[in-house]
């Protein structure tokens, strides 16, 4: 049988998604704006209210509908845009759907802008040159606007630009829509949405409706009342029919289809075929003016060539992140391009810079402690703009590997750290009720830092350290608490049997140590302190050996 | 392998707590507090789903209903 590999449909979807959907309904909205004249508030509503039914009844019931509920940012997230969705119809009323279609890329600029300002994110040479090549576009477009629209125009143009931009940087921190992100199942997205797009078109009906009554009790506010609804709006069934059709043909599976498509080809693939709205908007446009009555009058020449410049300039910005996305990701499936999510970018550098610290700037130590491998590391550290991250599941590793091999680990020895060593404490205490504390200090250890230097000291540290685990392989913790100063904590041994044991840890120390035909001998001062018997605080465990140590190193 | 064994180790999956048509009657059966849990927790997700789809499907009858009055007033 003729099997359609998952991104062949990608591609289709894409495609459809981009000619038809995003083109045809950008057409639709100028349609119902300036020929059927539709209350834009009312119908932004309606089209709002039906997608949430219609992505609703298609993820069925399932998981993350209390979470997205209950994350405030679902209020952010869905304020932002509706009232974006709101700008646009404005915006599709004012103008052709071709026009405006070119100034909402402005997006596209804000977008660059705010990530290189906010976000540090650098500015490639293909970036910055497909940057001017929308711009002078945008700006063509602009320059060309009927005066008299002029002014609305511009405050319509920078609003949809700010909120498109916003909603694309929240959508990314939107928690429930992340997780369904994460998850990879295009139901759970829908879903999220789906509740999203409902609970805001609750509150703007709310917000609105509150705005008329107030509008409508203040004297002479026809001008006011004009701009916002009276209930005549709600028995309008142009409005209303034409916001079901919006909702049910053309939103809902504009949302369902960026998803897929976005699943099963990359963000940047998709991002690469939208350049084409421009072509799709003018072509319904052109096809369907004797159907809807829409005038391509203010298409003009500098229009189309305005168009073109997006379109290239969009393929150019698309080339740009598909290139950097190739560049740093080839091979590498364990990363993911995170372009929005700067936390996961910022945990992913903050485990790879404290590892390279510890390990001394050790690539291959580094990458063995995390479990990745060079090249992975190599992709991430030469990653300028900051975008790379590890994908969730492969974070949960990284960080595991990264929590038992560096943060609680010492780097010269590979014994625990003072932290580890502390959390190990705890845990012993539930693991035995007796417990004994050793705490060693080399005696002679600084003479052979001055004489031999620090390469020959560490390498005596990391003798003892070997010693000390060979000597209490089993139900102990031993610790370099830092310099020359050593910790054992042996499990199920008390007093009297750790005392007997300290006599054999001396003879280890003493032991010379041959560097290099160079003879070293040291030796160490012990403490011990036991647990119950010296103390019932595991805290004072540690203070009471120390203690104990220094008697013993005075009496020397 | 004993039943209850068995039960440890293959739990109920998650889909399979969602396509449950009698979920209230398996939460007064079930006794193992950590399938209890995930129980309740579905039966409370797909309540959620069930009112906001009720809720939005009213919304929708309704205003169908005044787009038809609104035409008849025309008409």
């Amino acid at each position: 049988m003729f099997k359609i590999s998952e991104k062949y449909t990608g591609w289709v979807q894409g495609l459809f998604t981009v000619l038809f959907l995003w083109g045809g309904s950008n057409v639709y909205m100028s349609y119902v704006t300036q020929i059927l004249e539709v209350n834009k508030l009312v119908f932004a509503f309606v089209t709002f209210i039906t997608c949430s039914f219609c992505l609703l009844i298609y993820a069925k019931d399932g998981k993350l509908s209390k979470e997205t509920f209950r994350s405030i940012d679902t209020w952010v997230y869905g304020s932002i845009m509706i009232v974006g969705y709101f700008v646009a119809l404005n915006l599709f009323g004012l103008m052709s759907a071709t026009e405006a279609t070119i100034l909402r890329k402005i997006s596209v600029i804000f977008g660059v802008l705010v990530g290189y300002v906010f976000l540090m994110r650098k500015i490639n040479k293909t970036q910055a040159l497909g940057l001017i090549v929308i711009s002078s576009g945008v700006l063509l477009v602009a320059y060309n606007i009927e005066p008299e629209k002029a002014f609305k125009a511009y405050i319509l143009i920078f609003l949809a630009g700010i909120l498109q931009t916003l909603r694309m940087f929240v959508a990314e921190y939107h928690r429930p829509h992340k997780k369904a992100t994460e998850d990879k199942d295009i139901k759970s997205r829908c879903r999220v949405i789906g509740y999203v797009m409902f609970v805001v078109s609750l509150l703007f009906l709310f917000i609105i409706t509150i705005l008329s009554i107030l509008a409508s009790s203040v004297p002479n506010s026809q001008e006011l009342t004009k701009y916002l609804i009276t209930s005549q709006d709600f028995m309008d069934y142009k409005t209303i029919l034409s916001g079901i059709i919006m909702g049910i043909f053309m939103y809902a599976p504009l949302r369902y289809f960026e998803f897929s498509v976005t699943e099963k080809i990359k963000t940047e693939n998709f991002l690469a075929l939208g350049a084409l709205t421009f072509v799709a908007t003018l072509f319904w446009e052109w096809s369907t003016s004797s159907l809807t009555g829409l005038t391509l009058r203010s298409v003009t020449p500098p229009v189309i060539i305005a168009g073109i410049l997006i379109t290239l300039g969009s393929l150019i910005m698309s080339i740009s992140k598909i290139k950097s996305a190739r560049g740093a990701n080839e091979n590498l499936d364990l990363l993911i391009k995170s372009t929005q999510n700067i936390e996961d970018v910022e945990d992913t550098r903050e485990i790879i810079a404290n590892t390279l610290e510890h390990f001394n700037s050790d690539l291959k130590q580094t990458a063995k402690a995390l479990g990745i491998s060079v090249k992975v590391l190599k992709a991430i550290l030469e990653d300028k703009d900051k975008v790379l991250a590890f994908k969730p599941d492969v974070l949960r590793n990284v960080a595991k590997s990264y929590r038992k091999k560096v943060a609680t680990s010492d780097y010269l020895t590979g014994l625990l750290n003072r932290n580890g060593f502390m959390t190990a404490l705890k845990d012993a205490s539930k693991e035995s009720d007796i417990l004994s504390l050793f705490f060693i200090d080399l005696n002679k250890f600084k003479p052979v830092n001055d004489t031999y230097g620090h390469e020959v000291g560490d390498y005596v540290l990391q003798v003892v350290a070997g010693r000390l685990k060979e000597l209490f392989p089993h139900k102990s913790r031993i610790t370099r608490l830092g310099g020359d100063e050593y910790c054992i904590l042996l499990l199920g041994i008390d007093k009297p049997q750790a005392e007997e044991k300290i006599k054999r840890i001396t003879q280890e120390l003493e032991k010379e140590i041959n560097y290099q035909d160079n003879l070293i001998s040291i030796s160490g001062s012990i403490g011990l302190a036991s647990y119950p018997a010296d103390t019932n605080n595991l805290e004072d465990l540690i203070k009471l050996a120390d203690k104990q140590m220094y008697i013993k190193k005075n009496r020397r | 392998m004993t039943k209850q064994e068995k039960r440890i180790n293959y739990p109920m999956s998650e889909s399979e707590m969602y396509e449950l048509q009698n979920i209230k009657g398996v939460i007064k059966q079930e006794r193992r507090k950590d399938e209890l849990d995930r129980l309740i927790e579905v039966q409370q997700q797909k309540r959620v789903w069930k009112r906001v789809v009720f809720t939005s499907g009213s919304i929708i009858i309704i205003l169908l209903f005044l787009a038809y009055l609104g035409w008849m007033q025309n008409v």
